[in-house]
Order: structure tokens, then sequence, then C-alpha cells
């Protein structure tokens, strides 16, 4: 049988509007429904104080304070009703220092933008099936940063591997297709010329 | 919850009980029900239309923050800054949308306007072939890579953004 997934209560902390609609969208497709919204780290903590969340969604890179800021607080504030919490971050800046650092600050998974359902839902997946013991020192508070070797282990983020490029073929392309790329190349080497001739 | 001291009391490891899965796996075996995904990937494809339509709207803006360039190039900073997030949001949804080639095109947008070292040195006609670009692709519907036209088409915009000063 199935996740009963409509029993989670969600918390999506992202400045972006289209991502807060697309992530709602996707969660509310597959079955959840308790899904709340924040524009930012300082009303997304508030709210995660006042109800108990089982999934927090958060930004990278956001304004007062960014999605890094935010996971330390659920994990280290006094306030914090669940530093247990796992915490995906989603960003576009998907690279290892970047990755890092939202370890370093008790991050459990990682989403690069762009995402596919598939890849949202084996984020959800890992959380479910493989949470990480937490590791308390005198520095740190938060998952253990040390990741078994799992079949389903899914991360760190890959990211052109997880976005499972979809390849189009010549053939798969109408002739007015592949017309309007044409002209929209012959552009490109316009303005390149163009430019080399100002730089000659 | 089990907490043992390791590394001579340097460390704590804490195992949390998986209350996620206690909620979610009361059935049994578990895993996401596949018809729900595609649910949701069906629900994306509906998406995907009007991701289209503000592609078109922001390529506009784009046009339009090229013009704004030439015409008062002291705001140059402002405008790259308004171009950065433009390139930036639609880098980070065009995949989703199976417009893979939309994430690639922005991406390379992205990099030209970071990479500069002074706004003041953006060429308004590197902003338009991007713009130009993204919106023959939406308006024609071409999703994925775009084929051997999409990605030579792709791979003439990274050339030309990676020349920085035009």
């Amino acid at each position: 049988m199935s996740y009963q997934l409509e029993s989670l209560r969600i918390l999506i902390i992202d400045d972006n509007a289209h991502i807060r609609q697309l992530l709602r969208t996707i969660l509310y497709a597959v079955g959840i429904r308790a899904i709340d919204v924040a524009e930012d780290g300082v009303t997304g903590f508030d709210a995660f104080c006042r109800l108990e969340y089982d999934l927090v969604f958060t930004d990278y890179e956001m304004e007062p304070i960014s999605g890094l800021d935010l996971a330390d607080m659920i994990r280290t504030s006094r306030k914090s009703p669940n530093p247990y919490v796992p915490i995906i971050m989603i960003s576009s800046y998907a690279d290892e220092t970047r990755i890092q650092s939202a370890r370093d600050r008790g991050v459990t998974e990682f989403l690069a933008k762009p995402f596919t359902v598939d890849v949202l839902m084996s984020r959800l997946e890992s959380v479910i099936e493989n949470p990480r013991p937490f590791v308390r020192t005198d520095s740190y508070f938060g998952p253990d940063r040390r990741r078994k070797q799992d079949s389903r282990y899914a991360g760190p983020e890959r990211r052109k591997a997880d976005l499972e490029k979809v390849n189009v073929s010549v053939r798969d392309l109408s002739e007015q297709q592949r017309n309007a790329l044409q002209e929209s190349r012959a552009n490109v080497a316009k303005v390149a010329k163009v430019a080399k001739v100002a730089n000659d | 919850m089990a907490q043992e001291s390791h590394g001579n009391g340097q460390y704590q490891l804490i195992t949390p009980p998986n209350l996620l899965k206690a909620k979610v796996g009361k059935g049994g075996a578990g895993g996401i029900d596949p018809d729900l995904i595609k649910n949701a990937e069906s629900v994306i494809d509906t998406m995907g239309v009007e991701f289209a339509g503000s592609v078109e709207l922001e390529t506009a803006r784009i046009m339009k923050l090229a013009m704004d360039f030439e015409s008062e190039p002291d705001k140059a900073a402002k405008i790259q800054k308004k171009i950065l997030r433009v390139a930036h949001d639609l880098r980070g949804q065009g995949a989703t949308y199976g417009y893979n080639i939309v994430s690639d095109i922005s991406e390379s947008l992205f990099r030209y306007t970071d990479g500069l070292s002074s706004a003041a040195d953006m060429n308004a006609d590197v902003l338009r072939a991007h713009a130009d670009a993204m919106r023959a692709v939406v308006k024609n519907g071409v999703k994925g890579d775009g084929g051997a036209v999409g990605i030579d088409l792709v791979k003439s915009l990274e050339a030309l953004a990676s020349r920085r000063k035009v």
C-alpha cells in the first residue's frame, strides 16, 4: 500500500511566488493537503513555531534572512518546536560549496532548480525512508553529514543527472520549429559578427 | 530517543524516532502512489502552458531593459540586477515544465550578465539575442533540448556570452 501523504503538514518558504505555487501544486497533486507557505524566512520561522510541521522546504537565497540562517534557527533556536524536522533546501545554485554550506547548517536534502516531479518525489521518499541520525557537537547540531552508501541515495545533487534532460531529435521538430530556431541562430551569428568587427 | 556519546564525549549521536514514516506508512510497505505522481506530472504539463506565456512576457521585459540600457546607460547597474533576476528565475523553472532549452538559454544569459566586470559593459544586442531565442522557443513550443538545432543555438549563445566584453 502506498504512503498516506494526506496526513502530512508541510511548510514552504520561498521568496519566489512561482516556486511556492509550483511546489504547492505538485505536493497537492500527490495528496498532501496541509500545505502552508511563507515568502521570507522571518514569517516562515514564525509559522514554523506556531504549528507542528512534518517537513520544511526552504529557498537558499532570501531576504532578510537566508535559508541557511533559517535552517540554523530551526535546528538551534530555543523557540523551535521541532529541531529534528527534515529540511529540504531549494536553489538554482547547486555547486558543491553551497551544498556543503547547507549540510553544515543542518539541511537534510538539497533540491536543485529546475527540478522535475520525479526528483522532488525522490527527495520526499528519501526523508521518509532514510532519515539520518542527528549529531550534536560544540559547533554543530543537525543530521549526520556522513551519508551511508545506500542504493536509494540520490544526492548530493548532481544537477544535470537529476534533471533527466529531455533529448529531442531533429525529426521531432516540425519545420516551423526548426525554422524558428535557425532564424534565431542566424541572429546570434549576426550579433557575434558585429561584435567581432567592433573588437577588431 | 536513542542517544550515544562518541569520540570521548566529543559528539553525541541521536537517533530520533522516524515520525514521518510512522505517519505516512500506516498502510504497509509504502512508496508514493505512481498514479498520484502521474497526476502531478499532468498538472505540471498544464502549468507549462502558463509558463510559456510568462516567458513571452519576460522576454519582452528583457527587450525593454536592453533598450533602457541603451538610452540610459547611467542606470546600467539597476538594469543588470533586473536582468539577473529574470534569468535566475527562468533558469530555475524552464526544465520543470519540459522547456530545458529555456533553462539553458537563461543560464547563458545569467552567466553573461553576472560575469561582466562592470554593468556598463553590457551589450544590448547580446541581451536581445538571448531574449529572441527564448521567444522563438516558447512561441513554437520547442521542448526538451531542442534537438541538434536547439543545442547549436544554445552553444552559439554561450559562445557569444563567454566573450564577456563584446
